[in-house]
């Protein structure tokens, strides 16, 4: 299983703040590309490269996997998100090449579509038809943890 | 020359209080509309929310059944036909 690394686009940490997202009711997606995305800069999804449409895979604006395991678990002073891995499929044509999986907040409408993070695999992967990869987002520490 | 004696330190307290409560004033009804359409938008939203969160709840067992396998499989988990 090809291994990820993940990062924060730096203007989530604004957005969070704002209000932008809500964790887990909002509808966040996961969008892929093979072009760097650029963490200090880039903020809405517009701003990325995604991969053409096909072999299951939906370009463009509200494009990509829907991520529906998000939850939120409070111990103390720490609140961790947690997303459940999710396992993606080519279906009647190959998916790729991509390197990144970029994760967005697709109900956000100002600013529409803001991006969270994206995770780098290293390389360039293609899905063959049939082929399935899972995207594994770390359980035991989540994607995100706040303390106070 | 700017005097800084404690009576004009005074009167440019109540001048800046003066201007401070206006600014208030019209950000009142500003913010109560805002909450208003909030807390109407909460209402509606909570049902569909718990809603969401119980199917989320049932779905993670079966997604994390689903990574464990399509990893055990190497991506490889499609049916021969």
């Amino acid at each position: 299983m090809p291994s990820s690394t993940f990062t924060f686009f730096h203007d989530f940490s604004e957005q969070v703040l704002r209000g932008v997202h809500s964790f887990p009711s909002h509808t966040y997606k996961a969008a892929l590309t093979n072009t760097a995305p650029t963490a200090a800069t880039n903020t809405i999804l517009s701003d990325i490269t995604q991969i053409s449409t096909g072999g299951g895979y939906t370009s463009g604006a509200g494009g990509g996997y829907t991520l529906d395991g998000l939850t939120l678990t409070q111990s103390s002073n720490v609140t961790k998100l947690e997303i459940t891995d999710e396992v993606i499929t080519a279906s009647g044509a190959s998916v790729g090449p991509f390197r990144y999986v970029v994760i967005y907040n697709d109900t956000a409408t100002s600013p529409a579509d803001a991006l969270v993070g994206f995770l780098d695999y290293g390389s360039a992967l293609t899905l063959a038809d049939t082929e399935s990869l899972t995207l594994d987002f770390n359980a035991t520490t989540g994607v995100l943890t706040v303390t106070v | 020359m700017t005097s800084y004696n404690a009576e004009a330190m005074r009167a440019r307290f109540q001048e800046l209080k003066g201007k401070r409560d206006a600014v208030r004033q019209s950000l009142e009804p500003l913010r109560s509309k805002r909450d208003a359409i909030e807390q109407d938008a909460a209402l509606k939203i909570a049902p569909i929310d718990d809603e969401i969160a119980k199917h989320t709840k049932a779905l993670k067992p079966i997604k994390e059944e689903m990574a464990l396998l399509n990893n055990a499989l190497g991506g490889k988990t499609w049916l021969p036909k």
